[in-house]
Order: structure tokens, then sequence, then C-alpha cells
């Protein structure tokens, strides 16, 4: 496998492109590049012949350790790694270890292990046992075990043992890998680590720079789960740059978690290759879907829809649900959302909630949900309309104008509202080839603008606030 | 509350090809005056779905035989609702909780006196084996959330019967669930990497969903080839012994093919696959 990056230019962006893959001969995928969240091996929603309606080009999955860490038997049994055992076995396949998606717990790692979340609770991996699943998986490329428990407020120690542990992680990783007959054609990532101290970044990347990695992934920044999106480049610039700084500009890096698309473009302006898709689940999952201008072409076409009436009121009371559902409230506000995991070391093992597969696969439809998936705050609703807002009741135009994907080009967003209410699951495969496919699109766009330096003419797109009404 | 007039108001919205009148239909398990109220009631409620109706010339409409398990009031049903002009009859107030004894004799009644020249559409069934039992007693239509739901509970149709796929026997089964079939899901997907999904990512149930749907479509197919090329019973021999390899055949289904000349191999065992 190659990273190769056609020209050297002066500032920190660059577009690049892997190749020579053995396993995938023909496989190109230019940077910066977009690898495709999977949840259990499998996109969200997307069986591979839908994932075919959203793109028929190259791809490559990001498969979640912990997602997959129950079928490790099952594909050792199976002996042709996971790629083939999901049924995916055309795509390139990047192994991280969490869920980009899911909030990664604080404080359950050790001196020679990592605690991970599986279906099966939480399971404790040590380089060994690590890479043990990894042989057997297979990936194309993977992180090296690596320990990224680290945030803004963590103390010196903490990020210290992170730096530390981390090292001695990618060495036993680099070990069995240099051994692994079935890992040959593989790529290892090391994960540059330091949490928020400057110093600890510089040294952290020091060190990665000097061993024989294909890459890197800069890691640390956070502990996973939605909340990323909140996080703006502000935040994160300075150690990111610190990350930068001492590593080979020639090598591929990747940058993963639910980072909104602002934070996205300016992580591209300072060198990043590569990023998961999380965001896109995320989104859909509290039914919302991306309408932000992703990209510099379509200017031209109003943001807004003129011909349309909001929440006209129908002839007699007669036909209207009662408001039980929780879309069905306008401007609805989470004080908090519900935590599936608390800093309480109590917890030592968690079954995996995914409420809204749950009731999905449970056959009737649930009302009134307990809890709820919804979550609208001023940062986001500036990237995505919330379909289950009952303003979208009587709304027959598509989710986005500018948009070609199958949903945009057959169904208007008082069907999708309509799916969300009675919780088809249709609703959450409509919202996903959209998203998925305009988030395609965005770094599409993103590749285009920095050919054409125009990248800074992409974020005044992206930044520019729309009336989301 | 919804009346003949606002049900048929709604399906002229919608503006399905087939629409139903709302009838009144009461449990299989209903014994009394009751059943007889819901069967004349029925045909009121047909006359007035009929005058309601605002598109006979792109909406078909079809009446709903009711008459529970009654011999009599079903045929008075069917009676009655033939003496108005539809374009297809639907057999109603079955496949609830009734013995399939009473069921499959409600059925081949009411086929024998319904027209021959109008469709039979028989509501809510279902399973293989009644759908292949009830095309021999001359039904043309059917529908059924059987295999969709069954889908989202991690079961999947085949030729003997369901795999249950949540079963850990499957973990390492790196079959598709059907050799023979040319679905999507079959073509990629194995039994092993279904087992690890169903039930946790809602995936499994598209893909089984596909899988279920194209066998019941598949089924159907065979058995409209079967009776073009004149074989129907050596197909329904042929389809039973596959679902029930021990021979113990249920005895309404034994019952209910001979009622139409139809009869089951109880003797020697026909070679599986």
């Amino acid at each position: 496998m190659k990273f190769i990056l056609p020209s050297v230019t002066a500032c920190s962006s660059r577009v690049g492109y892997i190749t020579d893959i053995r396993r995938l001969p023909g496989l190109v995928l230019e940077t910066p590049q977009l690898l495709l969240y999977t949840k259990g091996g499998s996109i969200p929603h997307l069986t591979y012949e839908v994932l075919q309606m959203v793109s028929k080009e190259q791809h490559a999955l990001h498969i979640p350790i912990s997602t997959v860490a129950h079928c490790h038997e099952a594909v050792v049994a199976f002996g042709k790694g996971i790629a083939d055992f999901i049924g995916l076995k055309e795509y390139l396949t990047f192994c991280s270890i969490h869920d980009p998606a899911a909030v990664t717990p604080h404080g359950f790692n050790e001196r020679d292990t990592v605690s991970i979340w599986s279906r099966t609770g939480r399971k404790q991996l040590d380089p060994d046992k690590y890479m043990d699943m990894i042989e057997a998986f297979q990936p194309d490329m993977y992180q090296s075990l690596c320990d990224g428990d680290t945030n803004p407020t963590s103390s010196k120690k903490r990020v210290q043992k992170s730096i530390n542990r981390s090292i001695a992680f990618l060495e036993k990783c680099l070990e069995r890998h240099e051994k692994s007959e079935v890992l040959k054609e593989s790529a290892i990532l090391g994960a540059v680590e330091g949490g928020y101290s400057i110093e600890g970044r510089e040294d952290s990347a020091k060190y990665l720079a000097n061993s024989s990695v294909f890459g890197y992934v800069i890691d640390g920044l956070h502990s996973n789960g939605p909340d990323v999106e909140q996080l703006t480049i502000e935040d994160v610039k300075p150690v990111l740059e610190a990350s930068l700084k001492h590593l080979p500009n020639d090598k591929f890096r990747v940058l993963q978690g639910c980072w909104n698309p602002e934070t996205v473009l300016s992580m591209v302006e300072l060198g990043m290759d590569a990023f998961d898709s999380s965001y896109v689940y995320t989104v859909t999952e509290r039914g919302g879907a991306l309408i932000f201008q992703n990209s510099i072409k379509n200017l031209d076409i109003p943001s807004t829809a003129t011909d349309v009436s909001y929440g006209a009121e129908p002839k007699d009371g007669s036909n209207l649900k009662p408001d039980t559902s929780i879309y069905a409230q306008s401007s609805y506000e989470i004080p908090e959302k519900k935590k599936r995991i608390t800093d309480d070391k109590q917890v030592t093992s968690v079954v995996e909630e995914d409420k809204s597969v749950e009731s999905e696969t449970q056959g009737p439809i649930v009302e009134s949900p307990e809890d709820t998936k919804s979550q609208t705050t001023s940062l986001n609703r500036k990237y995505e309309i919330s379909l289950a807002d009952k303003k979208y009741a009587e709304d027959f135009t598509p989710l986005s104008r500018s948009c070609s994907c199958l949903t945009c080009k057959k169904h208007t967003r008082a069907y999708i509202h309509h799916l969300l209410q009675t919780r088809e699951l249709l609703g959450p495969v409509l919202l996903t080839i959209h998203n998925l496919h305009y988030y395609m699109e965005f770094f599409k766009g993103i590749r285009e603008a920095l050919k054409s330096n125009t990248l800074d003419s992409l974020r005044k797109c992206v930044s520019e606030e729309k009336d989301t009404s | 509350m919804l009346t003949p007039e606002r049900s048929i108001e709604i399906q002229n919205a919608i503006g399905a090809d087939i629409i139903m009148q709302l009838d009144d239909v009461v449990r299989t398990t209903t014994v009394g005056p009751r059943v007889e109220e819901a069967m004349h009631r029925t045909t009121r409620w047909l006359d007035r779905c009929l005058k309601a109706h605002q598109n006979a010339d792109t909406q078909n409409i079809f009446p709903i035989v009711q008459g529970g398990l009654n011999v009599a009031l079903r045929s008075e049903s069917a009676k009655q609702l033939m003496q108005r002009e539809v374009p297809g009859f639907a057999i109603g107030g079955l496949s609830g909780g009734e013995s399939k004894n009473d069921f499959w004799k409600m059925v081949h009644l009411t086929t024998d006196l319904l027209p021959e020249d109008k469709p039979r559409y028989l509501m809510g069934v279902g399973f293989a084996p009644d759908l292949v039992v009830c095309s021999a007693l001359g039904v043309d239509m059917f529908d059924c959330v059987f295999p969709t739901r069954t889908a989202r509970f991690g079961c999947a149709l085949i030729h003997s019967g369901q795999l249950n796929l949540k079963q850990k026997i499957y973990a390492k089964d790196f079959q598709p669930i059907d050799e023979e079939c040319e679905c999507s899901t079959c073509k990629r997907y194995t039994r092993a990497y279904l087992h690890t999904i169903v039930t946790n990512e809602t995936v499994s149930c598209h893909l089984l969903s596909v899988h279920n749907i194209s066998y019941q479509l598949r089924l159907m197919k065979s058995i409209r080839k079967s009776i073009e090329q004149q074989c129907f019973p050596e197909f329904v021999r042929k389809f039973m012994a596959n679902m029930y390899a021990s021979k113990e055949y249920p005895q309404w289904i034994v019952d209910a093919l001979l009622a139409v000349n139809i009869h089951l191999d109880l003797a020697a065992p026909i070679a599986e696959k």
C-alpha cells in the first residue's frame, strides 16, 4: 500500500491518494478521504444494495473493533478476514479501536490494557489480544493499540501515562505486525497522544516520527460520542499543530470522531488526510438532514423553499394525531442528553444500548419513547434541519434542492417527517442515503477546493447561516 | 371513529388501485347474534361505500365476505355481496385465532360460492403452507405481515420452514440463507454474519425482509407455473414433503387438499435433497 502526495505545497493542506493495495488492484482513494463509519460491520441502516444507490465508487470502511469484537471467533473460523465476512470485500478496510459515535468512558485503561465496550460488555485488551483480533480480521489498515483517555482537563500524570503506554503498546503491536504472515500487506498506524499538552504532543510525535508505521492517527483529543460535534477548531488547533509539527509530511494522517463540517474543513487546512463518517450517523439518529452548503458550485440555488405552507391546519381536527411523540414538539431542547455511561467507576460492564434499533426491531410502533434521540443546539441547527419538527408535516419540497441523491429525487420532507412520526425503518434509511451522499459530496468539494485553491470560498459557503425554518 | 364514507374518502385520496370496503369484522371465536349483526352490517356498509366512492373508473373496490365460522351466515354474506356490481371479492374474518380445521372449511365454502371470473383475495394469509393450500382451494390474492415481521425478529424463510438466525448454531455457518435463492441477501451475506447483526442492527431487518419477500414471491411464482404446466398436485406434494420432513402432515392440510382432490404422499418418503 502506498500513500502518494503528488505535489509539495507551501501550505499545510494537501491532496493525495492511497493506492497499490494488492488485495484490491486498481483501487485508488483520493485524500482528504471520508472513511465510511460502520457498526457491527455494516454502515448503519444501509445494506450493500442500498449503499450502491448512494455511491458506486470505491471507498474505505471504518470498522471500530469494539463494534465487531463479538465476531472474533466466527471470523477466525471463517478464515478470510473481516471484509469478506461482512459481505463488503470490495472495500478497503480500516480498523480503529473505539466507536466514534459512542462515548468512551473515562478511567478504565490500565498499565497493560485498554478497555473497549463491546456487545458483550467491557473487554480489556492488551497488545497481544488486540493483535490476535487484528490478525483474524486482516484489515487493510489499522491503528496500533493506544491509550487516548485524555481531554482538556486531564492531569499531567494522565497525559504522561497515555503517551508512555501508547509507546509501549506500539512497540508490541509492531513486533506482532512484523512477524505476522497475514498482515504482510496491511498498514499499521501509530497514535499521537499527549492530551492537551503541547509538550506532550511534541514528545509523542517525535517518537512516532522515528517508527516504521505507515501513518498516524491523531488521538486523545476527545472521548468520542456526539458531543464532539460541539468542538471547534479553536478548541484543538494548538495541540493539533503540535501533533503535526514533528511528523514527516509524507505519511498518512487520520483524525477520528463526529466533528462538524466547519471543524473538518479547518483540520483539512492543517494537514489531515482522512476522517470517519460517524457524524452522518449521529445526525441521522436524531432525525436530522444535512443542508449546509457543501460545495461552491450550487451558490445560486435558494436555500429555503418558496412554495410551501407551514403547519397548515387540517380542515377538521379529526385527523390530527395527538402530540404524544417527542418529534411533535417543534423547538425541543434536551436539557441533558441521557448519558449511556457515567464517570462512576462502579460501572464495570455495560451492555450496548441503541434505543433506536431496539424499538425499531421490536415490530409494533411505539408511541412516546421515554428517552429521546432528538438533540438540537444552536450549533448543529446550522448544518441540518430537524425532520421530526412538525413544521415539515406538509412541506412537499425535497430535503435539499441542490442534492441529487435518491431521497431528494424521489421524496419530500413531509414524507420523511411522516416516517419518523410513525417510527418506520425507512425513515433512517432515507435520511442516511441523503446524509451520507451529502457528506461524500462535501469531501469531493474539499478535494476540488484544495486543487483549485478555493478552500476559503468553500469555508464561507459552509459557515453561512442557513435559514433552517 | 371511522365511517364507511370517511374510509372511502381517505382511500380515494390515497389513490390505490384496489380499495377495501369498511367491514364490521368480529373475532373468529365470537359466537351468538353479534356474528350475524356484523354480517348484515357489512353488507349495508358495502352499499354506503359504493355510494361514497368517487373514483369507480380508476379504483377497484372489493367487498369483504364475513359470517365468522358459521356456514349459513358466511353463505348468506357471500350471496348478498355478490348481488352488487364489484370487480373482485375479499374473504375476511379469518386468520385470527380460529383452528385451522375451521379456517380451511370457511375458505373452501366461500371460494365455492364466489364467481369464477373475479379475483378472490384472502386477507391476512400467510404462512407458506397456508398459501399453497388456499391456492389449491381457489384463492387468487393474499396479503400478510408475516414475512417482514418475522424478518425483523431474525427469522429467515426457507423451503423447510424457518431459520431463527439468533440461534448460536449459526455462529459459524458460512452458507447463505438458501443456496438456491437468488436474492441480493443470499448472493452476498452468510448466516454467520447475519447471526451477528440480527436484532442489533437495522440492516439485518432489511436483509432478511428482502430475502423473505423474495422467498414468498418465488413460492407464488412456482405455484402459478405448476398450475400452468398442469402439475400443480405434484408441486403441492413436493412442497409439503419439504415442509414436513417427517411426513407428519397436519391433519387440516391433508383434509383441505383432499377436498380439492389432491392426495399427499403419506406412504413412501420422497427423497429429500
